[in-house]
């Protein structure tokens, strides 16, 4: 690491002062550096880790870890290349909302800790079906469950491959749709011949490796961006001249701002699989630690993001020729630019390499998560319970293929959006869905599979329409010149509903099977 | 992974100290979850009506507007709550929580040899 650091600082500093040579080095990547440099992280990733096929080798392979070795794991698990990509671009265009997103990622974090981590580590369930299933009717929750997923997947694959998409054409020089198709069918491939399920140690070298190329690009960024770390966050751009009374979702309002701040805090709630690394710990004690550390790791690696954003920033106000929105409309390159302005094309490179593996590893999860959801929680449990292995096996491959398809669609539809607002709606759904059921299913007596069903479905029918009528689709995907619905991000509206109409719902139950789910007892729940 | 042995639960749920336990460890974690949620609460509603005041810099020579320190604050704020969530989890609920399961398992032990004896 010592040496690749010495040659790339030798490498950009000699870039530095060649002025007419960087000029074109600033506008045109190299490919081959990111061959060279995913071959090798390739080879790494599969080296550490072996392919975990089922449950029980997963929660194996994490049973013996360590405090900081686990919470690596945990910090390889929830960084997501795409939301790096998205919040430096979000931070490039617009600063001050920028950091609202990087906070908002971080800060729901730590809340699923104290809210439902002890409480799901002693009921023994770790997926939105499962914790439903303990007091409900399987069946019916297992259709809320997958009903709820879907959509949270397809969204926050469509973000990965709109992230992999102008990561790769921006590389090579390649149409954009191109580019996602070409990624989406490698995806899907992976996918159907079992996806890249990393163990632990893998995980470990994906976070370690992750967080070195993002400290090395801050610190050539501070060395090399002219500028020293009191001015760096100063407001004075040329590619941004009013940070923030030209921010689009300055423009829509109180509410929409505080709908995107919802939907970013209790997304990450409603998603409690970030958490499954933490039940592979055997000691509670060394889990909690874990998660101790993970919160230090991915606390660091959001402020490292601020640099990243301001940092790109402060560049390109030195090279217009480099312009933001030219390069891609959300920003979403913001990061490789700087990569490229500091550490020519081989950092540009490295960075490329690592953030297509993390993408790539992202995606496959996601879809064997979407694909599991279908087939087993949904087709194999309420549709068809006799079913055959050859069956299910269809029908988890047929999964696979129509979420990578519909996938890619939105990605298609969504290519000019920043990859962090497009996993924002993903949280807003999670927040608006799998958040309610989740809080009530383990603090509320009350609820019962009637409120459920009908509360979970209404609050998903709400954020699907505002999405689909909003900003991000109805006027940038289909061109229509104003929104039915304004907010960026529906999470106000959609959680308030989701919670309201399962409570309601659940209430106004009369059936005797309502009346026995609330008397089922919670059992050592604290 | 690790869920709670229902003998060994069943065995802690009889201790006379058990039901306060519980109800303290709730409590705490209510108590943490609102610090927490109210100092995103605080973070969140600043940032979309405090503009003017989170855009002003630190000071003359100091061009970087309050956000960038605010935004960062707020995130080693919500680290080190994070850290006295985990070390009272992993101390006071946990030891205590110790103690009383091997209470009951002594005392369990205890009426078991003397069935036996008897």
């Amino acid at each position: 690491m010592k040496w690749l650091l010495s040659f790339l600082v030798l490498s950009s500093t000699a870039q530095v002062f060649a002025d007419d040579s960087r000029a074109a080095i600033l506008t045109a990547p190299d490919p081959r550096y990111f061959v060279f440099f995913l071959i090798p992280l390739g080879v790494l990733l599969l080296w550490s880790g072996r392919r975990i096929r089922t449950a029980a080798e997963f929660y194996a392979s994490g049973r013996d870890n360590g405090g900081i070795r686990n919470g690596l794991a945990i910090t390889g698990d929830y960084l997501s290349a795409a939301s790096f990509l998205g919040i430096a671009g979000m931070i490039a265009l617009s600063g001050y909302h920028g950091l609202l997103y990087a906070v908002g990622f971080f800060a729901g974090w730590p809340l699923i800790l104290v809210l439902f981590a002890e409480r799901l580590r002693r009921l023994g369930r770790f997926t939105l079906t499962d914790i439903l299933a303990v007091r409900l009717q399987r069946s019916a929750v297992a259709r809320v469950a997958m009903a709820a997923s879907v959509p949270v997947v397809v969204l926050y694959l469509a973000a990965q491959l709109v992230a992999a998409g102008h990561l790769a054409a921006y590389l090579f020089s390649l149409p954009y749709i191109g580019s996602v198709v070409v990624i989406g069918i490698m995806t899907a491939l992976l996918g159907i011949a079992g996806g890249l399920l990393f163990s632990t140690r893998a995980q470990v070298v994906k976070a370690v490796v992750m967080l070195l190329t993002t400290l090395l690009l801050v610190i050539m960024g501070l060395l090399q961006a002219d500028v020293d770390i009191t001015t760096l966050f100063a407001s004075d751009h040329k590619q941004q001249p009013l940070l923030l009374a030209t921010s689009a979702l300055q423009e829509q309002g109180a509410l929409s701002q505080l709908s995107l701040g919802v939907a970013l805090l209790f997304g990450t709630a409603g998603l409690p699989h970030v958490l499954t690394r933490f039940f592979s710990v055997a000691d509670p004690r060394r889990a909690r630690m874990s998660v101790f550390y993970a919160t230090g790791f991915i606390g660091g690696f959001y402020l490292l993001t601020f640099v990243v954003g301001y940092a790109a920033l402060r560049l390109l106000d030195l090279h217009p020729e480099m312009n933001i929105s030219v390069a891609n409309n959300g920003g979403n390159l913001v990061a490789l630019q700087l990569a490229l302005g500091v550490g020519g094309p081989i950092l540009t490179g490295l960075l490329a390499a690592v953030l297509f593996v993390v993408l790539i590893s992202v995606m496959t999860a996601l879809l064997l998560s979407g694909a599991s959801a279908i087939s087993h929680d949904w087709y194999a449990v309420t549709v068809n319970p006799g079913r055959s292995y050859y069956k299910q096996r269809f029908i988890h491959s047929s999964s696979v293929v129509g979420l990578i398809l519909f996938a890619t669609l939105v990605a298609i539809l969504m290519r000019g959006q920043n990859v962090a607002y497009i996993v924002g709606l993903a949280f807003a759904i999670a927040a608006s869905v799998s958040f309610p059921l989740l809080t009530l299913a383990l603090y509320w007596k009350g609820l019962t599979t009637r409120g459920a069903v009908i509360g979970g479905g209404l609050s998903l029918f709400v954020v699907l329409l505002c999405i689909v009528f909003g900003p991000a689709i109805w006027v940038d995907g289909f061109g229509f010149s104003e929104p039915i619905f304004a907010w960026s991000n529906p999470a106000l509206l959609s959680v308030t509903i989701g919670f309201v109409a399962i409570v309601y719902f659940s209430l106004s139950d009369r059936s005797e099977l309502g009346a026995n789910e609330r008397q089922q007892e919670f059992s050592q729940l604290d | 992974m690790q869920t709670v042995d229902s003998e060994s639960s069943s065995l802690i749920s009889q201790h006379p100290d058990y039901a306060a336990w519980v109800a303290g460890q709730r409590l705490y974690r209510r108590r943490m979850a609102a610090v927490l949620g109210g100092s995103y609460a605080v973070f969140l509603l600043s940032v979309v009506f405090l503009p003017c005041i989170l855009l002003t810099p630190v000071s003359v020579s100091n061009p970087t507007p309050w956000l960038v320190p605010f935004a960062a604050f707020f995130i080693l704020l919500q680290f080190l709550l994070t850290g006295i969530y985990v070390k009272h989890a992993n101390t006071v609920g946990d030891e205590e929580h110790e103690r009383m399961r091997s209470e009951c398992l002594r005392l369990n032990n205890a009426s078991k040899s003397a069935a036996v004896k008897s």
